[in-house]
């Protein structure tokens, strides 16, 4: 089959080109891209690559001659028939997608059509919806209208899981107001503004039955994120000790008789205890109360301890924050972890309680555990774990005897610090737990 | 977040490097250990592969098929790098030299060739890949990048925008404006600026009065970041920050990968006109995947079998490409009405008809 080779425009918008030199001669098998000439356009010397695979039967022109763009430069006949050109591709069409190891499949979720799917399917209503089902659609125009609301207002309706196009709009043009999405959700007023239903896989306790499907999302997903960006980022070591409660608990004993009353005194724990103590041995050690800052290079360290609680919730793991605890008194804290820990629970938290801790202590011990590794809080620098509090055989002087120990777990980011330091801070609070009026010294 | 908030704003002091030239990792970098070794055989074909296919598109151009191409040769690592690090469901706005990324993402090049052979259908298949369309006009796509993070945002949705520009674009009034609406107000969106030296025939230098450009996202209250744009690992890692860091709330981040385009702008320039052969010749001794081949080689990675299965794929992709786009007919003019909108209004009904029957063909 024989085929025409046309001088291409090789710039944008010229008109010709002038012939440098021939790479190939008339008779030669050329193979597909060998270069085959030499063109000067008034931009630059290109070389030309040859479109076809075959033998080059004839050159039209002669080296220093000039051509218009769309002249025959030369013609080859062609070793095998080149296949049909291919139809043109509607798009839509389902296409074979380029084989490397990354890229989506075929349903990958396109914005908003996909997100207005979701919210629509978010609805809970089982029928099959299309993107275009809920939103109302002015034939006269063509275009689909949506619902006039501010953004803040679309945010409310989201998060209270009201369809913005089944509420009236009480506004100037009908917008939708923030009384109306309130209105919408009010439990007098069930139907499409119903709150998103809860995964349906989950049993009435909350636990996923065996063999469902559980959304990843709100605190799970949260706290998934969290993990994730800790473990991937932070190279963290962990160390421990074991610790005697014996004078803690005496002295919680002696502080709840001194306390009238029983409000305060039942804030009084082994726990918020040690958290006043760690308090101490943080402030002595301030390079645990710290963050990594990778693009700076630096280490920020933290000019007050805002100090998270991991709190274990019906929501899953929440992390209420104790602002500025290095000035709070044993008893101002041991109150504000109570009521932390309890509305972390009732889920009465505001979001800034919530965000922006710089060291966390876990006390997985209230769980039953005697021991655990913590995952650092990201982007902090250390998290302490504090395991149950039991009765267990120590050797005191040589005997062996029945003491209330529990163990401490500190995690740390090895960037920050070293062994040393985490250990520095964990022999410290040991001893501040075993000989509780040492404590006075640092006060 | 109070405290660490304000530390969000650090001026970029070094380039960062996890590879040096020889493919060596440099002492005391940050090397993405959670790469596995599918990840890193992943990357390197992806870097493979657009080499190969970018050497189609200007095979296609100079053959006459398309009317223009602008090569990504020699920025392969920034697009990959960058883009391996991100969610299929994260979208991408690129400017039109981003190849690398499209390849990763798995769109077809037929669509692309399409686009550059100017066709009614062109630039198909980047919507399906959470793909902006290809952008011809410099930055301009950047403010649409802001303005779909700042929806995700209000959506609660789980995506960053990323939207590439080059060293020219932080020029132009749309990138200030999608630079600073990004910061005011935290939206998760990264800019990834592939700093290529030359914007067409305009020098750095000429461009602006800083050297580091990662340093102007302190005007603006944001992360930046500077990185070796032609070191895989290097633009993995900042970009796998970028995108924590957006996704944890903790607002935008501009990213200055360092490369070089060892091409021409587009086959319509001729480069040898403005840079020194000495120049090029400098990069091509710092050429992107030569440096991550000898390292995954070293590494016991990469084998001589991978490279075979790279090049097929290449080959493949650049079959593909030629089969689909060469002397390709204009699709049908009334498929136009199909693919803008939605539905069809009355009035584009009526158009479709007129066209129809200027072009005698049956509107039904």
């Amino acid at each position: 089959m024989r085929r025409d080779f046309a001088l291409p425009d090789v710039g944008e918008g010229l008109e010709e080109a002038t012939v440098v030199d021939w790479l190939v001669a008339e008779g030669d098998e050329v193979t597909l891209n060998q270069p085959v000439c030499l063109i000067e356009t008034a931009k630059a010397e290109v070389e030309l690559p040859s479109p076809y695979a075959g033998q080059v039967t004839a050159l039209m022109c002669s080296r220093g001659d000039t051509l218009r763009v769309g002249e025959t430069l030369m013609s080859f006949e062609l070793s095998e028939p080149r296949a049909a050109t291919a139809a043109p591709v509607e798009a839509g069409d389902e296409r074979q997608p380029l084989l490397v190891g990354y890229g989506v499949e075929k349903d990958a979720p396109a914005a908003p059509r996909a997100r207005a799917w979701r919210r629509a399917s978010a609805r809970g209503d089982g029928d099959a919806v299309t993107p275009e089902a809920g939103i109302r659609s002015d034939s006269s125009e063509g275009f689909p209208a949506r619902p006039l609301a501010a953004p803040p207002v679309r945010r409310l309706a989201k998060d209270l899981g009201v369809d913005l196009s089944s509420v009236s709009g009480s506004g100037p043009d009908g917008h939708v107001l923030r009384e109306d999405v309130r209105a919408a959700a009010s439990p007098s007023n069930p139907g499409p503004g119903a709150p998103y239903p809860g995964p349906s896989a989950a049993g009435p306790a909350g636990t996923p039955r065996p063999g469902s499907v559980v959304e990843v999302r709100g605190t799970r997903l949260k706290v998934a994120q969290k993990m994730v960006a800790s473990r991937s980022t932070i190279p963290e070591a962990t160390c421990a000790v074991w610790v005697d409660f014996s004078s803690l608990l005496a002295l919680q004993d002696a502080v709840r008789a001194s306390l009238e009353d029983p409000a305060v005194s039942s804030t009084i724990t082994p726990f918020s205890i040690v958290v006043r103590l760690a308090v101490l041995a943080l402030w002595a050690n301030p390079i645990l109360n710290s963050s990594y800052d990778e693009p700076a290079g630096l280490i920020r360290v933290h000019p007050g301890i805002d100090l998270g609680i991991a709190t274990n919730t019906a929501k899953g793991l929440l992390v209420p924050v104790l602002r500025q605890a290095q000035e709070r008194t044993t008893l101002e804290l041991a109150g504000e972890i109570s009521r932390l820990t309890q509305a972390a629970r009732e889920g009465g938290l505001a979001p800034d309680e919530l965000r922006g801790s710089t060291f966390t202590i876990s006390n997985f011990g209230s769980l039953g555990l005697d021991d655990g590794i913590p995952v650092i809080n990201y982007p902090e620098a250390a998290i302490l774990g504090v395991g149950a509090i039991r009765e267990r055989p120590v050797v005191v002087d040589g005997l062996l005897v029945a003491r209330s120990t529990a163990k401490l777990v500190c995690s740390f980011d090895h960037r920050v610090c070293d062994g040393a330091e985490a250990g520095r801070f964990l022999r410290m609070l040991q001893q501040l737990i075993e000989e509780p009026e040492r404590a006075l010294f640092r006060v | 977040m109070a405290i660490t908030d304000r530390a969000e704003a650090p001026v970029a002091a070094s380039t960062l490097q996890v590879l040096a030239p020889d493919g060596a990792v440099v002492p005391g970098a940050r090397y993405p250990f959670e790469l596995s070794d599918a990840d890193h055989v992943g990357m390197l074909t992806a870097m493979t592969v657009t080499r190969r296919l970018d050497g189609e598109f200007v095979n296609l151009q100079r053959q006459g098929q398309l009317a223009l191409y602008p090569s990504c040769l020699g920025q392969e690592a920034a697009q990959v790098g960058i883009t391996s690090a991100t969610r299929d469901n994260d979208w991408l706005f690129p400017q039109y030299r981003e190849l690398g990324a499209f390849v990763v993402r798995g769109v077809d090049p037929a669509g692309i060739g399409h686009m550059w052979r100017g066709m009614a259908h062109g630039g198909t298949g980047l919507i399906e890949k959470c793909c902006a369309p290809i952008t011809i006009p410099i930055g301009t796509h950047a403010p649409h990048a802001v303005g779909y993070a700042l929806g995700a945002k209000f959506d609660g949705v789980d995506t960053v925008a990323v939207t590439f520009i080059g060293d020219g674009a932080t020029s132009e009034g749309d990138v200030h404006e999608a630079l600073n609406m990004a910061a005011v107000f935290q939206v998760p969106c990264i800019f990834v600026v592939q700093n290529n030296h030359w914007a067409i025939s305009v020098p750095l230098s000429a461009q602006t009065r800083v050297t580091d450009i990662a340093s102007k996202a302190a005007g603006y209250g944001m992360a930046g970041v500077r990185c070796d744009g032609n070191d895989v690992l290097a633009c993995r890692v900042v970009m796998r920050d970028a995108l924590l860091r957006a996704r944890e709330g903790r607002g935008p981040t501009l990213i200055e990968a360092v490369t070089y385009r060892m091409g021409a702008h587009t086959t319509a320039d001729d480069p040898t006109r403005y840079r020194s052969e000495g120049e090029l010749e400098l990069w091509r001794r710092r050429d992107p995947i030569d440096r991550y081949r000898s390292h995954l080689v070293a590494a016991g990675i990469w084998t001589a079998q991978h490279e075979e299965r790279a090049t097929e794929t290449g080959e493949r992709a650049a079959k593909r490409l030629r089969d689909e786009v060469f002397d390709a007919p204009m699709p049908d003019p009334l498929s136009v009405f199909d693919h803008v909108l939605s539905r069809r209004s009355g009035e584009l009904e009526r158009q479709r008809r007129q066209l129809a029957r200027e072009t005698g063909r049956d509107a039904t």
